[in-house]
């Protein structure tokens, strides 16, 4: 009876400090962010409720799926295939040697991006890459909430400002001057990028036939390399460096750093975790984005199916061992009278 | 030598050269423990166990690391955690078993102070112990550096820099500890040896210090009583093991041990193999760059209590690192700084024993702040759990026990 209060104690104790140094402090370094967002209902600033984003939403797809598919293929070919290879097409204009030369990092291939992108996404950044990728109204906003801070208590302003020092350099570089390599298309008009949209449509092929690596390949690999799979970054790293303001890191551990919760949000808005960074809200769908965080799991944690399956050997075996050792105690204490 | 009968066994044979009869009886059958101990004393037999499995996993952790900053992250994340056949397995271990130990350390430790075996005869015990203490902590800072991580490196230079702080040799001595102005290379190769070599080296002879510290005093009880061991052991030994008031240490207090050894291996294969990531910061999965600071920079949890009691004097940096060095040897002074030489268990001390959980619960919040940015609030609870700590301590623990002993003599006469 005694030894079980003791018991107690020690598990009070020992809960008591978990909680604190793992919980507790866990949320206060990380404070919860909204859910990820596939609707991405900003780009709908009109919008008040969620039906309203929707509506919006089904009238955009909709003008896609009316589009025309062999106007869309010319347009695009005009437009994008100076920059952009097609592979699924044929579409191929330079290697991809000679477009990272030209534009410092790989522009994706868009065989499939009506698979892996947010369609409505996708429509907003043609019109305006920088402020779709960047939702630099939002950004802005939280940049004056900054301020405000800094108004209100310099200290603790001045150590969310050197949080931040890197990514407020990315910021400069980039946000702050509205800067996308990538041109804008808004000129063209909404009929003419949805009939391109509706090009893309009959060449993708469906997100099931694409590999994780191919979507991270496609979406991620311009920035960033994941050498523990072998995969090389499809760029010059100092263009890179020139244009982000940062080098990009490697991808291969942000499974373990970060953990598959906060990729899953990051991804999604990556200025949600890291006010003003220069990392791009790509829009990947959330099927293609789930397939993504799949693959960094896959890449940085290859172990957790076998650790599933010898944990239970383990733990198994020294409970037996626990049992018989128990037994063997009582046995011997009971000539002892303890 | 006396002459050499033929051996008739294996074992005989061994006995007339190594005297392993008598050897037995000495160690083991002939080891007298009290039988009023409850499982707390287990955890010495429980703490040699740990620190074995981490000796033997370090060897093999020890056969693919490479101290060296371009190559050990490398060599860790991804040589031993995904090449290596069990690499991962062999890594978690290592890392739960660190982390493990030092809770059990703790338990330990203040299972001693609880019940007053620290002192009174048994003060060589206890100096060994907090020795102990004090190079396991230094072995787990050392090996935390090992896989350069951002919190390896970052921890290591803030740690580090602390010694620069102490007046006159200050800045060279953060020189010579790095072996260069900065945290680099030079750094991560001396720690590797300090952490394979130098440290497990010493923390093995100070345990047989520590070991051999309890034969003469013996361990101590729960109740704290006086026993005459020869008579005791005599006692049984003539057959009345039920009244005898001692017991073996082979088999019957072993029997004990290695059913709270089991308990313990148990919980500790559930933790490495489906709760390790408390034992491994997901911080240390970025590789090492100077030029980036982490957001937040914190020691292990271990160290954590100690950090806060720099930190606590947030206003003077001197201050921080006086109370800081105070904490680090206020342990040593434990056996004198208890002013009453009864040995008695806290729940049988009158003021004591409000002290003893003042003190757990200081700890604790120490520890909790400890991780916390010590910004707006949280730099004043830090300030007043600081100076809770250094009165509890330094005043409340000479100042409360010689009031119980006064009390003591009073009512005695
Ligand atoms: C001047 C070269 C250039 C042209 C022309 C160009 N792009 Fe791009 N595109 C880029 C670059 C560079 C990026 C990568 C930008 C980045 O990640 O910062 C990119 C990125 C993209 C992306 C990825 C979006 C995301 O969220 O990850 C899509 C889709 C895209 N372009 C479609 C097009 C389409 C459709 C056209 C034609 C209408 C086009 N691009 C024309 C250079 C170009
Ligand atoms: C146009 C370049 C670009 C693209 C494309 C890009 N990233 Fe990034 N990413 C960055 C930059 C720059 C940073 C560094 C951000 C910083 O430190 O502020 C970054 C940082 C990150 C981080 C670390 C975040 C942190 O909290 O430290 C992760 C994880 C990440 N990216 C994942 C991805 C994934 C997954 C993709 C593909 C879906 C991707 N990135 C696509 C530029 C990019
Ligand atoms: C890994 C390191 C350590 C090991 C392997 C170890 C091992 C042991 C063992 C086997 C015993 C006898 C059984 C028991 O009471 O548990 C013991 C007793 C003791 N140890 Fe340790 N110990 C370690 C660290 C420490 C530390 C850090 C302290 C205190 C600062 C300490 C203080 C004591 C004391 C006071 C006793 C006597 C207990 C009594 O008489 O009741 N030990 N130790």
């Amino acid at each position: 009876m005694k030894e079980l209060k003791i018991l107690a104690i020690l598990a009070a104790f020992t809960a008591v400090l978990y909680w604190g140094v793992e919980t507790y402090a866990h949320k206060v370094f990380y404070p919860p962010v909204a859910p990820a967002d596939f609707t991405f209902a900003d780009l709908h600033p009109e919008a008040q409720t969620a039906s309203e984003v929707d509506r919006e939403r089904r009238e955009v797809l909709a003008m896609i799926e009316q589009g025309d598919p062999a106007a869309g293929r010319i347009a695009v070919e005009t437009n994008c295939a100076a920059c952009h290879t097609i592979s699924a097409d044929g579409i191929e204009m330079m290697s991809d040697e000679q477009l990272i030369a030209a534009n410092g990092l790989l522009p994706p291939d868009l065989s499939n991006i009506s698979s892996l992108y947010d369609e409505v996404f996708l429509m907003a950044f043609l019109k305006d890459p920088a402020e779709a990728s960047f939702i630099t109204s939002h950004t802005m906003h939280q940049r004056e909430a900054l301020a405000e801070a800094k108004a209100k208590s310099p200290e603790d302003s001045e150590r969310l400002i050197n949080d931040h020092v890197r990514t407020v350099d990315g910021f400069n570089n980039r946000v702050a001057g509205f800067f996308n390599k990538m041109p804008g298309y808004a000129w063209l008009g909404d009929e003419e990028l949805a009939n391109m949209l509706a090009y893309f449509r009959t060449i993708a092929k469906p997100i099931n036939e694409i590999t994780p690596r191919e979507i991270t390949m496609n979406a991620c690999a311009r920035c960033h390399s994941v050498d523990y799979d072998n995969m090389a970054l499809k760029a010059d790293m100092d263009a890179l460096e020139d244009y982000l303001g940062v080098r990009p890191p490697d991808l291969s551990t942000m499974i373990l750093s970060h953990g598959g919760g906060y990729l899953t949000t990051f991804i999604n808005d990556p200025q949600k975790h890291l006010l003003g960074t220069a990392m791009p809200r790509v829009g990947l769908n959330e099927a293609a984005q789930d397939r993504v965080v799949a693959y960094l799991e896959e890449v940085g944690d290859p172990n957790i199916e076998e650790r599933n399956r010898l944990g239970i050997w383990f733990v198994g075996y020294f409970l037996l061992l626990t049992v018989l050792a128990y037994l063997w105690k009582k046995s011997e204490f009971k000539e002892i009278g303890k | 030598m006396a002459e050499l009968k033929k051996a008739n066994s294996v074992g005989e044979w061994f006995d007339q050269r190594l005297q392993t009869t008598t050897l037995t009886k000495v160690l083991m059958t002939e080891y007298w423990i009290p039988k009023r101990i409850n499982f707390l004393w287990s955890f010495g037999m429980v703490l040699a166990t740990l620190f074995t499995v981490l000796v033997i996993t370090g060897i093999f952790l020890m056969m693919y690391y490479k101290p060296d900053t371009q190559l050990a992250f490398y060599s860790v994340n991804y040589t031993i955690m995904h090449e290596v056949a069990f690499g991962w397995l062999i890594r978690h271990m290592h890392a739960v078993a660190a982390t493990l130990i030092f809770l059990f350390i703790y338990i330990h430790m203040f299972t001693g102070l609880y019940y007053g075996s620290f002192k009174s005869g048994r003060e060589l015990i206890w100096l060994s112990g907090v020795l102990l203490f004090v190079t396991f902590c230094a072995a787990g800072f050392s090996g935390y550096m090992l896989p350069w991580g951002q919190m390896s490196y970052w921890a290591a230079a803030v740690i580090t820099n602390l010694f620069g702080e102490i007046p006159i040799i200050g800045p060279e001595l953060v020189i010579w500890i790095r072996g260069d102005y900065v945290v680099g290379d030079a750094t991560l190769t001396r720690f590797f040896m300090l952490h394979v070599f130098l440290l497990p080296v010493v923390i093995m002879l100070i345990l047989g210090l520590h070991f051999y510290a309890l034969r003469t005093p013996h361990v101590n009880t729960e109740e704290g009583e006086d026993c005459d061991f020869e008579a005791e052991a005599r006692k049984y030994q003539a057959g009345d093991k039920k009244n005898s008031k001692v017991m073996p240490f082979w088999p019957k207090f072993m029997a004990e041990d290695i059913f709270v050894m089991c308990v313990v291996m148990t919980l500790f294969f559930f933790l490495v193999f489906y709760g390790y990531h408390f034992a491994l910061d997901p911080v240390n999965a970025i590789p090492a760059d100077p030029m980036v600071t982490p957001q937040f920079i914190y020691p292990e949890w271990y160290f954590l209590w100690s950090y806060e009691v720099l930190r606590g004097f947030f206003f003077s940096s001197d201050l921080g690192l006086i109370a800081f060095g105070i904490a680090n040897v206020v342990f040593f002074l434990f056996p004198w700084l208890d002013r009453d030489p009864k040995v008695l268990p806290m729940h049988k001390r009158p003021y004591m024993k409000y002290w003893f959980w003042a003190l757990m619960i200081t700890l604790v919040g120490l520890t909790i702040y400890g991780k916390l940015p010590a910004t707006g609030p949280n730099a004043w609870v830090g300030l007043v759990l600081s100076v809770s700590f250094l009165l509890l301590v330094l005043v409340l623990m000479p100042l409360l026990s010689s009031m119980e002993r006064k009390k003591r003599e009073r009512e005695a006469a």
